[in-house]
């Protein structure tokens, strides 16, 4: 086993129908036990990533590794091992629990599938539904019978019991109020923290990626554009797309200034991206280098890896420079 | 345990329009004339009683007697029974079979797939009737053929609605997410796909069944089904047609019998629908 | 001061439900002036929803509504629904959070712009029509508006077909214009564009506008006014910059305290404990009291209505203790 690394991502692509670069050429490590952000904008490649790295999608070009152990070959070999090294919640948390069982019935499902001890998950159950704050009498009901909110706690017991590793969360707090969101984060949180997991979260909230992540990578079409630690990328964004997102998320303590950067169009088809930079089409300090040579991923002084020619040179503006 | 409850719970809903409960309530009584046969019918159904031939209504024989001297009201009887075990016999293997082959379709693209499509089409390409008319000129005619005939004719219906179903099912997120938590694919199948396209079959099974009552009856009118002297609906219709000029009671006794069963489970089927999938019921006003 | 153009008063709305009456609304007092921005923030279970399909007139069956909604002095309760029809598009129209609710998928975007134009001015000419909705399209920011109109909404991406859904609104100049949380669904980036448009074109409106918002950042940059619900209830009303920079009512401290902060990862996020009330339920004090931190003995004995204070309107006991 490799030591410390637990996500691996060797110039992973994914293409649909030959055309849709859903993911192009990304490669990562992730460590035991960090906690990675991961941001972008539909069709940045960030739910496919999250796929990739459950095996619920398959590379069609580079390799994607868990654990040390390629993700194509652990499926063949031993599947339920894989399961249990890497789980996922999903993101529309209701519609992922299967509708004609019970909450305890798929809970069990564990003893069924991965023949952990009856007694000693039962008892796990009981201990996590106290945590997440879920009544016992939970378990009898069925998945359209509880909220959101509760679907999703439920999701994450069903992943804890198979004492995962790795933790995909695609959207945890997507859908719920903004009065919840924190108590699941800090719930997730401490269950990393416990279990050292490994913990790779998807969210369009950058302020939540900001407050819960020690890393973050921010991925424009099919790629990653900056991937650099947290506090870092918040104070010093390097790549343009990068301060672009960061300008247009309004904190309070801004005092309601608009400081956002706006961009011109939308973002690019995948079956189609742009030449050169992917970014230059929308970029506002784009140079004519930009739309010829596609930048690759290099490392600057302050530690970021950015894809980009001109680094650094669209600055963050105004009122977020002090914070 | 769960299974009754949700059947109760079904049958409750289905009770809740004037018509599901006239409609349930035939369906319980014919199913309870049928099971209930032996100990319903006042004379064995196939006792003959020339000299009481085409008799009208009496005190003895509720209904009248056929030409042949029969009890009238025992062959109705008796012919429930048979047109219940034709039609349920014929909607279950036709289930079973269509499911199969359904599920086997979505799950194994390429050849397997295109040969179990192109046998459905050509299956349900003839008229069930002529199709029928065909097999048992063939092969002859016994219960369990007809039975076999009949459901051959319907396994197309199920077989495409339960494809649709599985296709529609194999992409709802809780399947992805038991793939990711370690379910085999028998696992998902069964416990997590089977369970979920079960409802819309069930109420398109008992629509079929009236379907199933016409055509069992046509083909034994037409002398191509249940072999006199077995009391069925189709033949009872076909002696009363013979001897309309004599009797008119005994043919309008057999179509209304007839009539009753369609319309009853037709209801029960609508009913059925409407209370299982909530959308396509129109406001009861 | 002339009347105010909406006025909404002591508005209740309540559904007989298996489980007893449940109460929607509780009571709602609330006054819109000319040319204003409101934003209505709250939870899911707040009601704002409902309020908004109240004023619009599109209350499910079943549904009863007392109280009074008075848009330019006419009930809008006790208008029929032939009257409230013919209203609707022309002086009170809404921009859903999905466009396509609004836009039919089998006309062309022209067409339905046009029959915008002409519905609400019949005396105008097809030829004008055109031209207006031609301008409108190139005042949202659609380069190309004749191309534009030839397409149909199912051409166009999410950001575009909201920036037909504002056009539309443009032409109809309506006195009330309700945007119902309407860049929910968009990207980051394509919603700052979208925020950005209504900035600018808030003064090209004659009308006012509601914006529903759960996002606070937003609702900060664009309104004048907030007006913060809780479980059927109006509890905060007041300028923009002051609730949300000095909230008065626990319920709004929570909420803005729930917004992500700038603590290290090691610090809990905040949240409100407890759970949302039901409809069904029917306290006789606060509302908000079995969640407040500051709720005592006088909080559980009856509703406290909306007064002033320092300026804002909150509905709270307790205000002078406090703060």
């Amino acid at each position: 086993m490799t030591t410390g690394t637990s996500v691996r991502l060797d110039n992973a692509s994914v293409v649909f129908l030959n055309v849709i670069r859903a993911l192009d050429g990304v490669s990562l490590e992730i460590k035991a036990g960090e906690t990675v952000g991961v941001v972008g904008e539909s069709g940045s490649g960030k739910s496919t990533l999250c796929r990739l790295l459950v095996g619920l999608t398959l590379p069609t070009g580079g390799d994607a590794q868990i654990m040390g152990q390629s993700v194509k070959t652990a499926l063949k070999t031993d599947r339920k091992a894989f399961r249990r090294q890497i789980q996922m919640l999903m993101q529309d948390a209701v519609a992922t629990l299967s509708p004609r069982i019970t909450i305890g019935g798929l809970m069990m499902e564990a003893v069924a599938i991965h023949g952990l001890d009856r007694q000693e998950t039962e008892a796990r159950i009981h201990t996590l539904l106290e945590r997440l704050r879920l009544p016992v009498s939970i378990l009898d009901r069925y998945p359209h019978e509880i909220s959101g909110g509760q679907a999703r706690r439920v999701g994450v017991i069903r992943a804890l019991l198979l004492r995962p590793s790795v933790l995909v969360a695609d959207e945890p707090t997507a859908g719920l109020d903004v009065s919840v969101q924190g108590e699941l984060l800090n719930l997730l949180l401490e269950f990393q923290r416990e279990m050292n997991l490994t913990f790779v979260m998807v969210s369009h909230n950058l302020h939540v990626i900001k407050r819960v992540t020690q890393r973050t990578i921010v991925m424009y079409l099919g790629q990653i554009v900056e991937d650099a630690p947290t506090a870092t990328l918040f104070k010093h964004p390097a790549h343009p797309y990068s301060t672009t997102l960061l300008s247009t998320n309004p904190l309070l303590s801004a005092g309601g200034a608009s400081n956002a950067i706006i961009l011109q169009g939308e973002v690019p088809s995948n079956a189609k991206p742009p030449s050169g930079c992917r970014f230059h089409t929308r970029c506002p300090v784009a140079q004519p280098t930009c739309s010829k040579t596609m930048p690759e991923l290099t490392r600057t002084e302050a530690g970021s890896l950015v894809r980009c020619h001109f680094p650094y040179s669209l600055a963050l503006p105004g009122a977020h420079q002090d914070t | 345990m769960r299974g009754l409850s949700i059947l109760l719970k079904t049958l409750r809903q289905t009770a809740r329009y004037p018509s599901g409960a006239i409609g349930l309530a035939l369906v319980a009584a014919i199913l309870f004339i049928a099971i209930f046969a032996p100990f319903l019918a006042p004379y064995d159904p196939n006792k003959l009683d020339v000299i009481n031939r085409l008799a009208g209504p009496s005190a003895e024989h509720w209904l009248g007697t056929d030409q042949l001297g029969r009890d009238l009201l025992s062959r109705h009887i008796y012919g429930t029974q048979v047109a219940m075990t034709v039609a349920l016999s014929v909607i279950a293997l036709a289930l079973l079979i269509g499911m199969a082959l359904g599920i086997l379709s979505a799950y194994v693209p390429g050849p397997v797939e295109r040969l179990i499509l192109i046998a459905f089409d050509s299956f349900s390409s003839f008229p069930s009737v002529i199709l029928a008319m065909a097999a048992v000129a063939v092969l002859g005619s016994s219960m369990p053929m007809l039975i076999i005939v009949i459901a051959t004719s319907l396994v197309p219906h199920f077989g495409r609605v339960a494809r649709a179903q599985v296709l529609s099912v194999m992409n709802e997120p809780f399947v992805e997410a038991e793939r990711v938590f370690g379910a085999s694919q028998l696992r998902i199948l069964v416990f997590h796909i089977v369970p979920n396209i079960l409802a819309p079959l069930i109420v398109i099974a008992s629509l079929d069944i009236p379907i199933v009552i016409a055509i069992e009856a046509s083909l034994s009118f037409l002398g191509l089904g249940l072999r006199p002297p077995l009391a069925s609906w189709g033949g009872l219709l076909q002696d009363g047609y013979q001897n309309m000029s004599k009797a008119l009671l005994p043919v309008l006794i057999s179509s209304a019998a007839l009539a009753i069963a369609t319309l009853a489970f037709t209801m029960f089927g609508e009913a059925l629908r409407n209370a299982i999938d909530p959308r396509s019921a129109r406001r009861p006003d | 001061m002339t009347e105010p153009l909406l006025s909404i008063q002591n508005l209740r709305l309540t559904a007989q439900t298996d489980r007893g009456t449940a109460s929607i609304l509780r009571g709602i007092d609330l006054t819109v002036e000319r040319g204003r921005i409101l934003g209505i923030v709250g939870e899911s279970g707040s009601g704002k929803s409902s309020l908004v399909s109240t004023i619009m007139g599109l209350l499910s069956p079943g549904l009863n509504a007392e109280g009074s909604v008075k848009l330019d002095g006419v009930d809008l309760l006790t208008l029929g629904s032939s009257k409230m029809q013919a209203l609707r598009g022309n002086k009170i129209a809404m921009i859903f959070q999905d466009p396509m609710t609004a836009l039919n998928p089998v006309f062309r975007v022209g067409t339905q712009l046009v029959d915008v134009v002409r519905n609400r001015y019949p005396g105008v000419s097809r030829e004008e029509a055109v031209k207006r909705a031609s301008d409108a399209l190139v005042k949202v920011g659609l380069s190309d508006p004749e191309r534009r109109m030839k397409d149909y909404p199912g051409q166009l991406s999410g950001g575009m077909r909201q920036r037909v859904m504002i056009a539309m609104a443009l032409l109809c100049q309506p006195d009330i214009l309700i945007a119902d949380e309407p860049t929910t669904a968009l990207d980051a980036t394509i919603e700052a564009q979208i925020i950005d448009l209504l900035r600018r074109l808030r003064n090209e409106f004659s009308g006012s506008i509601i914006f529903i918002s759960h996002n606070l950042g937003t609702v900060l940059q664009l309104c004048d006014e907030v007006a913060v619900m809780y479980g059927g209830h109006l509890v905060e009303l007041g300028a923009v910059r002051d609730v949300l920079a000095q909230p008065l009512h626990p319920y709004s401290r929570a909420l803005i305290g729930c917004e992500i902060d700038d603590q290290p990862l090691d610090v809990p996020l905040a949240f409100i404990p407890g759970k949302v009330p039901e409809t069904v339920d029917n306290p006789p004090g606060c509302i908000f009291a079995p969640r407040c931190n500051y709720a005592a003995e006088v909080c559980t004995r009856v509703m406290p209505p909306l007064r002033a204070f320092e300026g804002q309107l909150a509905a709270c006991a307790r205000l002078e203790d406090i703060t």
